[in-house]
């Protein structure tokens, strides 16, 4: 994501975003937020709290599997912590017009308010998460 | 039977004549009849009604993707060539059982009040013209949750169709 123009109230035309799984879910985070991608034993030895998207967004009754684990780090403000996801495997420049708001009656659900939008990439679709909005930090 | 006063007319003129205007009668009454569209759909053996005006596409079933944290009937996103629609289990919804057999539905892109979706249902059974007369108030026998969400029932083939309230489905969930 192009910092100075967000950081100066314009609106970038691309940003850049880390795909990745949650439980079978196709995510994208914008790559701003990230500091780090870490293994997991790595984020344990510097003592890390490492968070899970499932822990504060419902996935209903769907297995906690994760096949290639890594952990972000976020830079959320002036904190950081990690989140963990699945087969982080590709980085994918999004010009914002090909950025969809979250359907009207998804948008008024409570519980995906961390999803700002939706992209259809590839025949599927990527859900755009901000981990700032997550409630962790 | 003989004719009265000359000139008069006779019998059968007089009947046919009656036949004719009543027939033309009938047939202003049935033109000024006014229509209306639904789509008529069925959930677990039962039939069901979307007014057609606020039906935009009936797709097959596709892919849906999961979004977490959704409500539980809502399953999830459709692509709708490159279009992202939410799509909304009616069963669910509505508190009806839902259908055992997978992959057999349909979904009803709907579109009212600025608000639109898609619409899982069994299977799409008719698309037709009804009188308005047709329409009568939805018996109160039928459960809570759903009468909630019914604009009206008729009868088609000899069997109840019940219509239901896009609008009032979509401002409840959009609350």
């Amino acid at each position: 994501m192009n910092s100075q123009a967000a950081h100066h109230g314009r609106c970038p035309e691309v940003i850049q975003v880390l795909t990745f799984d949650v439980m079978g879910v196709k995510m994208g985070v914008d790559t701003e937020q990230i500091a780090a991608v870490m293994d997991l034993d790595d984020t344990k030895k510097q003592g890390q709290a490492m968070h899970h998207v499932y822990e504060k967004i419902s996935f209903g009754p769907r297995k906690v599997d994760y096949g290639a684990p890594k952990a972000l780090l976020i830079r959320d403000g002036g904190t950081s912590y990690t989140v963990v996801v699945d087969h982080p495997d590709d980085i994918t420049v999004l010009p914002i017009q090909s950025i969809q708001p979250l359907p009207p009656l998804l948008a008024s659900q409570r519980g995906s308010c961390a999803f700002w939008g939706a992209v259809a990439h590839k025949n599927g679709i990527i859900l755009l998460i901000d981990f700032t909005k997550m409630g962790i930090g | 039977m003989e004719n009265g006063a000359a000139g008069e007319k006779n019998k059968s003129d007089l009947i046919i004549e009656e036949i004719m205007r009543r027939k033309e009668n009938g047939s202003i009454v049935d033109v000024e009849e006014k229509k209306v569209k639904v789509v008529i759909f069925s959930l677990c053996d039962d039939s069901y009604a979307f007014y057609g005006e606020y039906i935009k596409e009936i797709l097959p079933l596709m892919t849906i993707y999961y979004v977490p944290g959704a409500a539980e009937f809502i399953p999830g996103v459709i692509n709708v060539r490159g279009e992202i629609e939410s799509v909304i289990n009616i069963n669910r919804f509505l508190g009806i059982q839902e259908t055992v057999e997978a992959g057999s539905g349909r979904i009803a892109l709907a579109v009212t009040n600025g608000l639109r979706s898609g619409i899982l249902v069994d299977s799409i059974e008719e698309v037709l013209d009804i009188p308005v007369g047709s329409i009568k108030p939805p018996i109160d026998t039928l459960s809570k949750s759903v009468r909630e969400f019914v604009a009206g029932e008729f009868i088609h083939q000899d069997k109840l169709v019940t219509i239901l309230d896009i609008g009032k489905i979509f401002g409840k969930i959009a609350l």
